[in-house]
């Protein structure tokens, strides 16, 4: 409970604004201050925010793109790439390659699977190229694996051969059984 | 004139204009309350230039802060509020605020002045509120001239309840000796 005193105190209350102050130095003050640009802290924050959030994003998305970009980097070099010398004898591989491919493909045989195993097998040298370049990424330039992605280029030739040889061989065998059905 | 007591709808309109950055609509609003909260921050500080700086910095503050008034209170209780957040802020840098809040003791109050007819003028209180220690200066005039609870007042000024009750006690029991001593000397 206030006491007589505290309570004669806050009714003078009112009339203890007394002093006055000097307008014209604080007033100057006051508008000095305000005509500087405000630091908004609350939008400095969201500022320092906004930049952290683009910073962590765009080094996610370039770790991200790095890895991503990687692999695909790791199986699309090439030994000409790796090594110009042998372009010449790649680009030859590669066009024997495709020709006898097309033949195989011309000869239309009726039974594919009969050849499966051929391509198994290019599919077991393709993953070995995979392989071979993966190893170029991390171990860097090699002459033995230059040379190991060259004899690539050259067993994928040397398979169409023989498949071509078997579609010829089996062409052979079937035209002799027919030939022998007539007579 | 109290401010509070002023037509309300000037200042609404004054304040919206001050939202908008209007410079004399600052300076009307800073005139209407000008000399209330610079008596106050006399009264906690004891000191011209020390009030002066601190009633720059709380107008400033209020003008850029002036969005967030939500007329929950009344305006001049919320520029009061920044005036006397302002005043704390500015002693707390003092390292003898601190030192001036250390618990201590008090005699049990006299009560000579409730027994006798209580004849000081405004202006004497006024004095005699600025001569006090800073310390219990600041209590007697959050709790007694500005209605803030001990519970607040402990939380303003991260002190405990029990400080902030015996710093009154000493404050008015200051206070009453430098009244009665000023009556003497009349």
């Amino acid at each position: 409970m206030n006491s007589k005193f505290e309570t004669y105190l806050k009714s003078q209350r009112q009339g203890m604004d007394i002093e006055e102050p000097d307008d014209q130095l604080i007033w100057d003050g006051i508008s000095k201050s305000l005509e500087k640009p405000q630091i908004n802290r609350r939008k400095h924050f969201w500022k320092a925010a906004a930049i952290i959030i683009f910073m962590a994003s765009s080094a996610y998305i370039l770790v991200n793109e790095f890895y991503r970009e990687r692999p695909q980097q790791i199986y699309n070099i090439t030994l000409s790439e790796i090594e110009p010398e042998y372009a010449g004898e790649v680009a030859a591989y590669r066009a024997d390659y495709q020709q006898k491919l097309e033949k195989i493909h011309e000869q239309k045989p009726a039974d594919l699977d009969k050849f499966k195993y051929f391509f198994n097998e290019l599919n077991s040298l393709d993953t070995m190229y995979r392989g071979y370049q993966e190893d170029f990424y991390s171990y860097g330039y090699d002459e033995r694996l230059v040379k190991a992605m060259l004899d690539y280029y050259e067993k994928r030739v040397r398979i169409l051969d023989r498949m071509l040889m078997e579609i010829q061989k089996h062409k052979d065998y079937e035209q002799r059984k027919a030939t022998q059905t007539d007579i | 004139m109290r401010v509070g007591n002023l037509n309300p709808d000037i200042h609404i309109k004054l304040i919206e204009q001050c939202r908008q950055g209007d410079t004399r609509s600052q300076y009307r609003l800073y005139k209407l309350y000008a000399k209330g909260m610079y008596n106050i921050a006399m009264r906690m500080l004891a000191n011209k230039m020390d009030a002066e700086d601190v009633i720059q910095e709380a107008f400033v503050s209020a003008f850029r802060k002036i969005g967030d008034y939500r007329r929950e209170a009344t305006f001049g209780a919320w520029l009061r509020r920044i005036v006397i957040n302002h005043c704390i802020n500015f002693m707390q840098r003092k390292k003898s605020f601190f030192e001036s809040l250390d618990d201590e003791n008090v005699e049990a109050v006299d009560d000579a002045a409730d027994r006798q007819d209580l004849t000081f003028s405004p202006e004497v209180i006024h004095a005699s509120v600025k001569m006090l220690p800073e310390g219990s200066r600041v209590i007697l005039n959050l709790y007694l001239f500005e209605g803030y609870k001990h519970r607040e007042i402990a939380q303003m000024l991260e002190i405990s309840e029990s400080t902030s009750k015996s710093q009154y006690q000493r404050a008015k029991k200051l206070l009453k000796e430098k009244l009665m001593e000023h009556e003497q000397q009349v």
